[in-house]
């Protein structure tokens, strides 16, 4: 892949990174960093990209596993931007506010349960998430199962509140 | 389900993502395994300069006493220098696309471990070697007169265990203390990403 597809591929994806990326900045100047670091840990990657998995499975391993390691401040939820429409047209069942509540539940799991639950949110399947986080796909689906639970009842909780 | 189907569809734009893509490479990396590898390529390069400043000693000295202890500490040097590259480049192996990033982590890191404490442990037997054969050479080098000649001076002679015990005991843990705080800091943030 030329530097010229790369930057092509990485603009198509870069609502991976967006989201990622949002779970985990604590703040804008943290939001930047990260940005960067991803976008060059991309750069110094590409050359092992071989193209037997996929663009954005290579770009979502990339980006959980620069957060995962960089980031310097724990469970300080500081950053509550709302994640932007740009792009996207939501339908009724999930409109702005469930999309918030989701985005608010995620926020409040553990560093490697927020990774886990990004990509079940984007259609992994258990073998692919248990790929991609580095443990196995039995672990991951124990996990994923105490995850959703965790989530239902956060929502839930918020919900009646 | 719904939520999965409208996130996965889902593809936000941000403009601040947008700017650090349009500004090409980024250059420099804040990443603790970037910052460790910087570190241990400057630590690699000063041991290799400072292991040749002790060959270059062993050549303008004429005492066996001297030579055995700048022997020991290029001896120490050199196993140092070699676990060094090793992990270097172990560490360069390291890419944030590996599948098993964490494990991998861990293996640094426990290889890193290794390395701090291979050089406590050699530092104890290396150290007061060094710290002698620097005491004689600098006596010799001072005064001009033979080291058999000043170890039969009591202030000398006596001067020669306390020196080295003091400084072996003062640069045991002056070793501790460069090696926590030129490494320390980005080893212990790797290690608290592996606890979660």
């Amino acid at each position: 892949m030329d530097e010229k597809e790369f930057l092509t591929e990485l603009r198509a994806h870069q609502g991976i990174i967006y989201k990622v990326v949002s779970m985990y900045a604590t703040n804008d100047e943290e939001k930047k960093d990260f940005y960067q670091e991803i976008v060059l840990q991309c750069w110094k990657g590409i050359g092992g990209f071989r193209g037997d998995a996929k663009f954005s499975t290579w770009l979502y391993r990339i980006a959980i596993n620069t957060v995962l390691t960089l980031r310097r401040k724990k469970n300080i939820l500081q950053f509550n931007e709302l994640l932007p429409d740009a792009g996207f047209e939501p339908p009724a069942v999930f409109d702005q506010e469930d999309r918030w509540q989701l985005q608010a539940a995620i926020r409040l799991l553990s560093e490697t349960d927020k990774a886990m639950a990004l990509l079940f949110l984007d259609g992994y399947e258990i073998s692919e998430m248990a790929a991609i986080m580095g443990i196995s796909a039995a672990h991951t689906s124990v996990r994923m199962y105490r995850i959703k639970q965790r989530l239902a009842k956060i929502i839930h909780s918020k919900q009646h509140e | 389900m719904s939520e999965v189907k409208t996130w996965k569809q889902w593809q936000p734009v941000d403009d601040l993502l947008e700017q650090v893509l349009a500004a090409g490479r980024p250059r420099l990396s804040i990443h603790p395994i970037a910052k460790l590898q910087s570190a241990l390529f400057q630590h690699l390069v000063w041991s290799s300069f400072i292991t040749v400043g002790y060959m270059l000693l062993l050549l303008a000295s004429d005492y066996w006493q001297v030579w055995l202890g700048l022997l020991a500490a290029i001896g120490f040097n050199s196993v140092v220098i070699w676990k060094g590259i090793k992990l270097y480049r172990g560490l360069q192996k390291i890419t944030l696309a590996d599948t098993a990033l964490l494990p991998l982590l861990q293996q640094f890191l426990d290889n890193c471990r290794r390395w701090e404490q291979l050089q406590y442990r050699l530092a104890v037997w290396v150290y007061p070697l060094a710290i002698a054969a620097g005491y004689l050479f600098g006596g010799t080098m001072a005064t001009g007169l033979p080291i058999h000649y000043l170890l039969q001076q009591p202030l000398f002679a006596w001067g020669l265990p306390i020196i080295v015990l003091s400084l072996s005991i003062a640069g045991y843990f002056l070793a501790r203390y460069l090696f926590k705080r030129k490494f320390g800091r980005y080893i212990k943030q790797l290690q608290a990403n592996l606890v979660d």
